[in-house]
């Protein structure tokens, strides 16, 4: 006798009526039906399964992919079995399933790829634009200094020494130490009005 | 084969024949439609000439025994087992988790149908008609979380 469990006061909720048939009921026991699945799986990755590497091989051209491929669509095929579906031509499912997943996984490293090489591209923007800026700054101090200001100042900010600026532009401290002290007041007075300070 | 579905893959765009349909035309079972439809579209054809060429492949491997290949299946089939095993072990204890809650008979009603595949995504349905959507949704919860 078959029985239609039809939900009670849910017909807003649009979901399908349930039909259990007595006496026909736990006729298979649920752990042989996955062991069925399992012999069938079995069975058409003996027959298929090197082809269907094969495919994927040709499809992605990486092992690791191709095996990964190959063990999802298996997989999906047993899980699909197990829950009671009806698949007339197991191969051409599964290399649909497996086609779609590696399209899918291309896909995906392709979005990966396209926003690490828009990071990327960022980065080298910023980097163009302080060396931009960087070279402007210089032209910038080359018009407002003197070429013994600009080269003292320059100098010191390498990280030498007013000693070792000295020895190398054959000058002595005290006007190695007044150059830089000339240059220094000269950015001060020119960034002062714009509110910037240079030390 | 369909009239609609043959005129379909010629005019509009998108559509495509079944896998089916390309695997009979790599093993040379040509059909006129497959082949017109092939010649237009670039898709189709690379996924026949790709079955084409896996089939020639693993007639190779099944000859020659490609150690390579061998390998990679090994490999490939050691780690399905154990997913399908984890698999069943999960329907188990799915199992035991509705009989946990309403007693063998109940739990095979409306744990299984027929043919004992779990019907777990009707069960909460049906659950709804008895309890109302929030108690379903918060007893088809508390089922899955005994199971995982």
């Amino acid at each position: 006798m078959t029985k239609f469990f039809s939900h009670v006061g849910t017909e807003n909720l649009c979901y399908s009526p349930i039909q259990i048939t007595d006496g026909e009921m736990m006729s298979v026991p649920p752990d042989e039906i996955c062991q069925k699945a399992q012999t069938m799986v079995t069975s058409l990755y003996e027959e298929r399964g090197a082809e269907l590497l094969h495919f994927a091989l040709g499809f992605v051209h990486d092992e690791d992919l191709a095996k990964e491929g190959l063990q999802e669509a298996f997989m999906r095929y047993f899980v699909a079995l197990c829950e009671g579906q009806e698949i007339a031509s197991p191969r051409a499912w599964v290399y649909r399933v497996l086609h779609n997943y590696l399209l899918d996984r291309i896909k995906a490293a392709h979005v990966n790829l396209c926003a690490e090489s828009a990071k990327r591209y960022s980065r080298q923007d910023q980097q163009i634009e302080q060396a931009c800026f960087q070279r402007e700054v210089i032209q910038l101090l080359r018009t407002m200094l003197t070429v013994g200001e600009y080269k003292c100042l320059s100098l010191r900010a390498e990280g030498l020494q007013y000693r070792e600026i000295a020895t190398k532009l054959n000058l002595t401290t005290g006007t190695v130490g007044a150059l830089i002290s000339r240059a220094l007041g000269k950015l001060r007075r020119s960034l002062a009005p714009i509110g910037g300070e240079a030390r | 084969m369909n009239r609609l579905v043959v005129l379909a893959w010629h005019y509009i765009p998108g559509i495509h024949p079944r896998m089916d349909y390309l695997i009979a035309h790599s093993e040379g079972q040509a059909s006129r439609d497959v082949e017109r439809h092939l010649s237009s579209c670039q898709r189709c054809s690379n996924i026949a000439r790709l079955i084409c060429t896996a089939v020639e492949s693993a007639h190779q491997t099944h000859l020659y025994g490609k150690d390579r290949t061998i390998k990679l299946l090994r490999e490939t089939y050691e780690v399905l087992q154990l997913r399908m095993k984890t698999h069943q072990d999960q329907r188990s204890k799915l199992r035991t988790a509705l009989e946990l809650y309403f007693g063998k008979k109940i739990a095979q009603h409306i744990g299984y149908d027929k043919n004992g595949c779990l019907l777990l995504s009707h069960t909460q349905s049906f659950f709804v008609a008895f309890l109302g959507k929030k108690a379903a949704a918060v007893l088809a919860q508390e089922v899955i979380s005994a199971v995982t």
